[in-house]
């Protein structure tokens, strides 16, 4: 069976896909049907050229149907391990939100001790409104909800016509965050206010890593959709975590080439006001998933976007970057590393639109290579009409390991705007031989000297992380990495 | 500890010859001194004895002592020789961007723990032995946190190696022109570091230009390395000699010998009568 086929029977089958307002139904299924018109991309389009959805029809087609997560309440079925795990995994300085197959688990979520109380600065409880989407959507702050995805979508039609152009296929994957609306979390940062700890999302799955059960779990499909908004002249950082991630050891060969059983789409959407500045962290550590990342945030005039997104694993990984700059002095950057092994396929997008005057982004995308990897990188950079002195640079890097790696990275500059400074450029390097003989000669094996230089390459992205606790988790999954 | 024979050597995926027919014996607690013009295979010399990928040899033998037993020492890797006490303080340290100097220098200095069989230090207990290292040779302690020889001027750069043998405490240390680029005060700074570090039990090999550092670290024999052979060796005086007149004159002394050597050796190999034909 095809992938959305299978997709049709589970969405059919949930009963809270059918509940919530008219709106959110109709716009749920709007988004379904216009995905199901379109259909899935192939390697024949553009953006989709080196990333191949086949391992989605494996999915479709593997035994047991396709199940639309949560079937039941997932926490339940994470094992008591797995929980404790989690529980370890979870530093007490933040604000841990905690979601199981993408719902919102109340019971391992919580606060660090020093979220409560901070000494000199306003209370987190009474800056920022956290509440799980689902519940959300049943009471007064639904009508939070719709606006915020009203701004997003109004934000996402003024994206100019390269991209409202792409074969409508292109732009199915992304339209399940509309479709599968539901779970995930709702984040309000309320004006004029420096929060004083990062909040965390963090994601993991009910069946990630069961090898000792003899029989094969099903297929399943899970959604989740974060809606972040940041007030103005506020500091905030948000953690985004999807992981499965739970175990110590080095990822086997046979987990990176085994096939995927499950699919997960993230989407993510903030709406950045005025002055305000928001510190990004997200990563993407999910060895045998399928994971579809779909960001996208409008920064409001003044206001400082600046992301750190870490693909470290998926059996398939794509994160979808897009921001949307709509008032002067507004800044973006956007960071990213990526590591990928055996046979796994790590993709970025990244679309930035400077839409007025006087506005900056950087991006750095550096990928670490193994085995037969590979890495997509493509860099939409928009600067339109009237955008004057607009800065925009881009930089790619990547570093082999292997001979059978390969990276794709493909700039893409519009410029309407004549007094600009824009500028991109793609390095690949391997490791350099003579820093290898320089550490070898000081007593350092090999394989510890080529971690050394590949995490000396990595630092320069990781030490951007806004959240020390999840630099520290991607610096632990890098030493497995290495390993 | 260390004896050479007839080593040949070329840059490896061509026909660059370097070394041409060495021959070297360095004895435990000895300082040999190798000089010779630019170019001469000096620092050739010493990377091919540290196993750098670069070159390959093509000819010869190097043995070194290894628990009182001589070992091929091109059997081992370069972190093997490393871990066995050869440690070369090179010319042109590299520089490695992202790798801070305290990581590096304890992941070293572990490793030839763990060779030895003691125990690892941790971190902290690392930082003091670093920190009584990095005095008894006047660095500051700014350096350890520094990126790997990253932005440190030359001088820095050569300091940072000799902290690195006092760390390591080889047996058979190679400085090649560590002296270069040392000001006065350093050099004297360094020599005598190098000084302390000396033992009846390891030995040293400095490869240098000048008569400077050998009124500091005195020499118990000096060789002069010339299109990659030894063509003269001496003792401290030839270091004296060569500071005063240059090499010209040792050059054109070994082609004479040379010369006459081969139409020696060629006359005795040809057959009587075949004179003037
Ligand atoms: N990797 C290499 N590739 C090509 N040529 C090389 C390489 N390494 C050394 N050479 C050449 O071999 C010769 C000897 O070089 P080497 O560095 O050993 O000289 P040296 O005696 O140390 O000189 P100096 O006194 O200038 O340091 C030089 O002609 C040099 O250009
Ligand atoms: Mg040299």
């Amino acid at each position: 069976m095809a992938f959305l086929e299978s997709l049709a029977s589970a969405r059919a089958a949930s009963k809270a896909l059918a509940s919530g307002p008219g709106w959110l139904k109709a716009m749920r299924e709007k988004a379904w049907e216009q995905a199901i018109l379109s259909g899935l991309p192939t390697t024949r389009h553009e953006s989709f050229r080196y990333t191949s959805l086949r391992p989605l029809a494996a999915l479709a087609n593997a035994p047991g149907t396709l199940a639309y997560l949560p079937a039941q309440a997932p926490w339940e079925l994470l094992s008591e391990e797995a929980a404790n795990k989690l529980r370890d995994l979870l530093d007490p300085a933040g604000l841990n939100l905690v979601f199981v197959d993408g719902v919102f688990v109340h019971e391992l979520s919580g606060a660090g001790p020093d979220v409560q109380v901070v000494p000199g600065a306003r209370d987190m409880n009474q800056c920022v409104h956290v509440e799980g989407l689902r519940e959300a959507l049943q009471n007064h702050s639904a009508e939070a909800v719709k606006s915020l995805l009203e701004t997003i979508a109004k934000a996402r039609q003024g994206l100019p016509v390269p991209v409202a152009h792409v074969a409508k296929q292109e732009r199915t994957l992304e339209l399940f965050e509309d479709a599968f609306l539901n779970e995930g979390v709702l984040i309000h940062f309320s004006d004029d206010f420096v929060a004083p700890a990062p909040i965390r999302l963090i994601h993991a799955h009910s069946q990630a890593h069961s090898p000792a059960s003899a029989q094969q779990p099903r297929p399943t499909a899970g959604f989740t959709r974060h809606l972040i908004h940041v007030g103005q002249n506020t500091t905030a950082r948000i953690s985004e975590c999807y992981l499965d991630a739970i175990h110590p050891q080095a990822i086997t060969e046979a987990e990176t080439k085994a096939n995927a059983r499950n699919v997960f789409f993230a989407g993510t959407t903030i709406v950045m006001e005025k002055n305000s500045i928001l510190r990004h962290d997200r990563i993407l550590s999910s060895a045998s998933d399928l994971h579809f990342g779909n960001t996208n945030v409008v920064v409001a005039a003044g206001a400082r976007y600046l992301s750190l997104a870490l693909n470290l694993s998926a059996n398939l990984g794509r994160h979808n970057i897009t921001a949307m700059i709509e008032g002067e002095g507004a800044e973006v950057v956007l960071d990213g590393l990526t590591t990928a092994q055996g046979e796994q396929l790590l993709d970025t997008q990244s679309i930035v639109d400077h839409r007025v005057p006087h506005t900056t982004s950087r991006q750095l995308y550096k990928s670490i290579l193994k085995d037969k990897s590979r890495s997509v990188f493509s860099g939409k950079i928009f600067v339109r009409k009237g955008a004057q002195k607009t800065a925009a640079f881009q930089q790619t890097k990547t570093l082999l390991l292997s001979n059978d790696a390969e990276v794709d990275a493909k700039p893409q500059l519009e410029i309407e705007a004549d007094d600009v400074r824009c500028s991109h450029g793609a390095t690949v390097t391997q490791l350099n031989h003579d820093e290898m003989f320089y550490l070898r000669s000081r007593g350092i094996p090999e394989s510890t000297a080529e971690a050394m230089l590949c995490q000396a390459f990595a630092g320069e992205i990781l030490r951007t992380a806004a959240d020390p606790w999840l630099e520290a988790l991607a610096r632990k999954e890098l030493t497995r990495f290495f390993q | 500890m260390l004896v050479i024979k007839g080593l040949k050597a070329k840059v490896a995926d061509t026909d660059k010859e370097i070394l041409r027919g060495l021959d070297l014996t360095v004895k435990s607690g000895e300082v040999h001194a190798i000089m010779g013009p630019n170019g001469s295979g000096k620092s050739t010399l010493s990377k091919i004895l540290a196993g750098h990928p670069d070159y390959e040899v093509t000819g010869g033998s190097v043995e070194i002592d290894v628990n009182f037993r001589s070992k091929n020492l091109f059997d081992m890797a370069p972190e093997e020789r490393a871990r066995n006490g050869v440690f070369l303080a090179y010319q042109y340290p590299v520089e490695i961007p992202g790798v801070s100097n305290s990581e590096f220098l304890r992941a070293s200095f572990n490793e030839i723990c763990k060779h030895q069989g003691a125990d690892e230090m941790d971190p902290l207990e690392f930082d003091d032995f670093l920190k009584a290292k990095l005095k008894f040779l006047s660095m500051s302690e700014s350096f350890i946190s520094r990126a790997v020889n990253v932005d440190f001027s030359g001088g820095e750069k050569k300091r940072n190696e000799i902290l690195q043998m006092a760390i390591l405490s080889p047996r058979l240390a190679i400085l090649d022109e560590t002296d270069s680029g040392l000001d006065v005060d350093s050099l004297r700074i360094v020599s005598e570091g190098v000084n302390k570090l000396r033992t009846k039990d390891n030995a040293l090999v400095l490869i240098t230009h000048y008569q400077r550092i050998l009124n500091h670290i005195v020499p118990d024999h000096v060789h002069v390395l010339y299109k990659g052979r030894i063509i003269k060796s001496g003792d401290k005086t030839l270091a004296m000699q060569i500071e005063k007149h240059g090499y010209d004159a040792l050059i054109k002394e070994s082609k004479e010998s040379k010369e006459s050597r081969e139409s020696k050796e060629s006359k005795e190999f040809m057959a009587p009568g075949e004179h003037g034909n």
